[in-house]
């Protein structure tokens, strides 16, 4: 028994892997690229084993990665670390959501998760996010604190822009969805342009998002096409 | 809205006939209201005092009546407690005003003992056969009219029958909205309560069961609601057509060809450059602001200093961020700068030690531990990196390749702790992940940041960079050929953008030839779109969210009339 073990092992090791990895993506790769003529088994297939083996994957990371430097530092040393046991039965609690009788276990782990999560998110939003970029959106508009000639100019230029559109934004938030009353004709008449504007420059965003997704699948389908190219035409001789 | 008598449909107010069935409405008698006997306009489905439920009118013209009018089956089995039976079939006048069901007579004999037996009784057999009669009760064609106008009794959604099964005719619209008899606790449904069976389901998002039954009844004022939420639930059966629309599969013709004409194109204007290996756009770019950010903090950093690199991407967006990382890498083991690399998410690992094997080899003599170290997967989102702050051993005890504790590393020696670091480089395929780093680490630790993300992400994060939070970033290919270009060279980056362009060319050139195509063709696309939406299945513009308002007055019409 032992002996048919080592002579399969011995003889899967001397199979061409690289080559038949190789094979086997490429293959995968057209499969994949069958969907242009409409949805078919062979794609739902590819489909299928994609999603398969990212979580198959994962949880072989997590385990790897994750689990077993834990388990095996408890092993060596339990009072050392013996907070792993408190981690340890608030992830076995989450597991208890499938059991309706004593889901309700489930429920610390998930506060604890969610108090932390929202703590660090919003605690970090302020800092990262909205005081730094506040702060930058509140700049001199006169050239020559950028430089001296054009270039002063364009930088100045370009900051008074940003600040416009900035308030152009917020006042299609915060005028373009009501009708606004006992305000004058001309303040009204302003607002509705500033909005407007407001919401060109919203449309402009999504516009320059949107070609920016294409642009990250044009960029995938030359990576397949590289791949093909590179690797696959060269093994049978293209 | 007025319900019509005949078919169920709805329509809107002051119709004079019905837009399905042509019913005219004027001649429809006043109905008196069952519980508070005010009388009401024929057309009205509630009472205009009361919000009671009313029924249409018992005299139906006999042309119109469906040969099982006659039969108990026009009668609506009740889904409620017995207290808020709605009213029967019998002219509105002869019923007394209550909510008190009236005597097992007549017509509503079966449906009283169909909803009293379960409670009474208490017998399995007696459940069959009030299932079994349920059945032939609700076959009639008007019986979901006439549940939809007693509005009280609408169910709640796991009482609502399921479409019919694949393969098999669909039959009448009507039958489709059939609630199945509410049994007071015991299985509605043959899969109910079988949760059990598999417990791993939904871990995280099971709901927590109620502790008290959900009402069975819907308050007039939620009435639509819940007629939306049923026509939602009881979708009709896609027909052939629909299937082949949902499913991606395509009919020959005239598009499919141009289709596969403009697939070629693409394919073609992308494989010329990777074959041919010229840079034909690459050397005229001019690179960004951001791209030479990205560039100095780099080359600015001293020999033997370390760089810590965050891989946050999965193979779905490797291929466009594979070459500016190649670049990345290059610059950064020239310098003699160490690397530490890990991953927030499971598969970015491996990406990691792909693009790190390979770069290795490039440049040649490079030592593991010493040169560049793989961490593994960072897992906790905001919190795993704040824990990154309390040092790396404690945040990755050993390695990702040889599984040794990292403090037996080199490099590690040289940087134990964040402030050891002396830029970190985060390759993101999105948006959230870079700004989750300017949040959680560079905010409030202050240590230079880079980032090398898609396309996509691009946008969202420029401001970042004009604030001066990120120092530099690489987007997408484009940035990564203008980084390649920097560093004196021309590379896989410069070839892939020359792809790019040429693929952009293409497709704003069908979209030019599509637009004045669209403007030639004038008057005769305009008919063929209006022939296209008559022409439409129901069963699609019901599923479509534009005209899912303009289906909801042909539901009443044949599933298959369309098709």
């Amino acid at each position: 028994m032992g002996n048919t073990v080592g002579l399969l092992s011995e003889a899967l090791a001397q199979l061409p892997w690289e080559t038949i990895g190789v094979w086997v993506a490429a293959l995968l790769t057209l499969a994949v690229y069958t969907y242009l003529a409409g949805s078919n088994p062979l794609y739902l297939l590819v489909q299928h084993i994609f999603v398969g083996m990212a979580v198959g994957y994962a949880v072989v990371v997590v385990w790897h990665s994750l689990l077993a430097p834990r388990v095996a530092q408890f092993m060596s040393a339990p009072t050392a670390y013996w907070h792993y046991v408190v981690f340890l039965l608030l992830g076995l609690a989450l597991l208890s959501r499938a059991f309706p009788r004593i889901s309700w276990l489930g429920d610390v782990p998930l506060a604890y998760l969610f108090g932390v999560g929202a703590a660090l998110s919003i605690a970090g939003a302020i800092a990262g996010s909205l005081i730094p970029q506040t702060e930058a959106s509140i700049a001199p508009l006169l050239p020559a604190y950028y430089g001296s000639g054009m270039i002063g100019v364009a930088y100045a230029l370009d900051r008074a822009l940003v600040s416009l559109g900035a308030i152009a934004v917020l006042a299609y938030f915060y005028f373009g969805g009501k009708k606004q009353e006992g305000v004058g004709r001309v303040w009204s008449s302003i607002v509705g342009i500033w909005s407007g504007a407001g919401r060109w420059l919203i449309i402009v965003v999504f516009g320059a998002l949107f070609a920016s997704v294409a642009v990250g699948r044009i960029a995938l389908l030359i990576g397949r096409l590289h791949f093909l190219s590179s690797y696959w035409l060269k093994l049978t001789g293209g | 809205m007025i319900r019509c008598p005949d078919c169920g449909t709805d329509n809107r107010d002051g119709s004079r006939f019905c837009g399905s069935c042509g019913r005219e409405f004027s001649d429809m008698p006043d109905v008196i209201c069952p519980k508070c006997g005010a009388p009401n306009a024929a057309q009205n489905v509630l009472c205009s005092d009361c919000l009671a439920p009313l029924q249409p009118p018992s005299q139906e013209p006999p042309s119109q009546e469906p040969p099982s009018q006659e039969l108990p089956s026009q009668e609506p089995p009740s889904q409620e407690p017995p207290s808020q039976e709605p009213p029967s079939q019998e002219p509105p006048s002869q019923e007394p005003p209550s909510q008190e069901p009236p005597p097992q007579e007549g017509d509503n004999a079966a449906t009283e003992e169909l909803v009293e037996a379960p409670a009474a009784r208490d017998d399995d057999a007696a459940l069959e056969e009030a299932a079994s009669e349920t059945g032939e009760l609700l076959a009639g064609e008007d019986s979901v009219s006439q549940l939809e106008g007693s509005a009280s009794v609408l169910p709640a959604g796991e009482e609502i029958s399921p479409p019919t099964e694949a393969g098999q005719p669909m039959p009448e619209e009507s039958s489709a909205l059939v609630p199945s008899v509410d049994l007071e606790g015991e299985p509605r449904e043959p899969l109910e309560n079988i949760d059990d069976v598999l417990p791993l389901e939904n871990i995280m998002a099971l709901p927590h069961r109620s502790e008290s039954p959900l009402p069975r009844t819907v308050q007039p004022e939620h009435e639509d609601q819940a007629k939306l939420l049923s026509q939602v639930l009881v979708l009709p059966r896609l027909g052939e057509e629909d299937h082949r629309l949902v499913s991606g599969a395509r009919a020959a013709g005239p598009g499919t060809a141009l289709r596969i004409v403009l697939y070629a194109l693409l394919a073609l204007a992308v494989a010329i450059p990777l074959i041919r290996g010229n840079c034909w756009f690459g050397t005229s770019m001019s690179p960004r602001d951001s791209v030479v950010g990205l560039f100095r903090a780099v080359d600015s950093l001293p020999a033997g200093s370390v760089a810590l690199l965050s891989f946050d991407y999965d193979p779905g967006t490797a291929d466009e961020l594979a070459p500016g990382v190649a670049v990345l890498l290059d610059h950064l083991l020239q310098k003699e700068v160490s690397i530490l690399a890990f991953s927030t998410m499971p598969t970015g690992a491996l990406l990691a030690w792909q693009q790190l094997e390979q770069a290795a080899l490039r440049m040649g003599g490079l030592s593991y531990g010493e040169d560049y170290l793989l961490l593994g997967y960072l897992p906790g989102e905001e919190s795993g990196l704040r824990r990154i702050a309390g040092g790396l051993a404690l945040t990755f005890p050993r390695d990702y390749i040889e599984r040794r504790e990292i403090n037996q590393f080199a490099v590690i020696r040289r940087a134990s702790k964040l402030s050891d670091i002396a830029l970190i480089v985060t390759i993101a395929g999105d948006r959230v992940r870079v700004q989750r780093w300017l949040e959680q680490i560079q905010a409030p630790y202050g240590v230079p940041l880079v980032t090398v993300m898609t396309a996509a992400a691009e946008p969202g994060l420029s401001p970042y960079y004009s604030s001066g939070q990120l120092l530099g970033m690489v987007g997408g290919l484009p940035g990564a050929a203008e980084y390649e270009a920097l560093r004196d060279g021309r590379g896989p980056a410069s070839d892939s953008a020359d792809a790019q362009a040429l693929a952009y060319l293409v497709i704003i050139a069908a979209a030019l030839l599509g637009g004045i195509s669209r403007l030639f063709r004038g008057r005769t696309s305009k008919d063929t779109s209006a022939h296209t939406r008559a022409n439409t299945s129901p069963n699609m513009r019901v599923n479509t969210p534009t005209n899912r308002g303009a289906s909801r007055g042909a539901e009443a019409a044949p599933p298959d009339s369309g098709e």
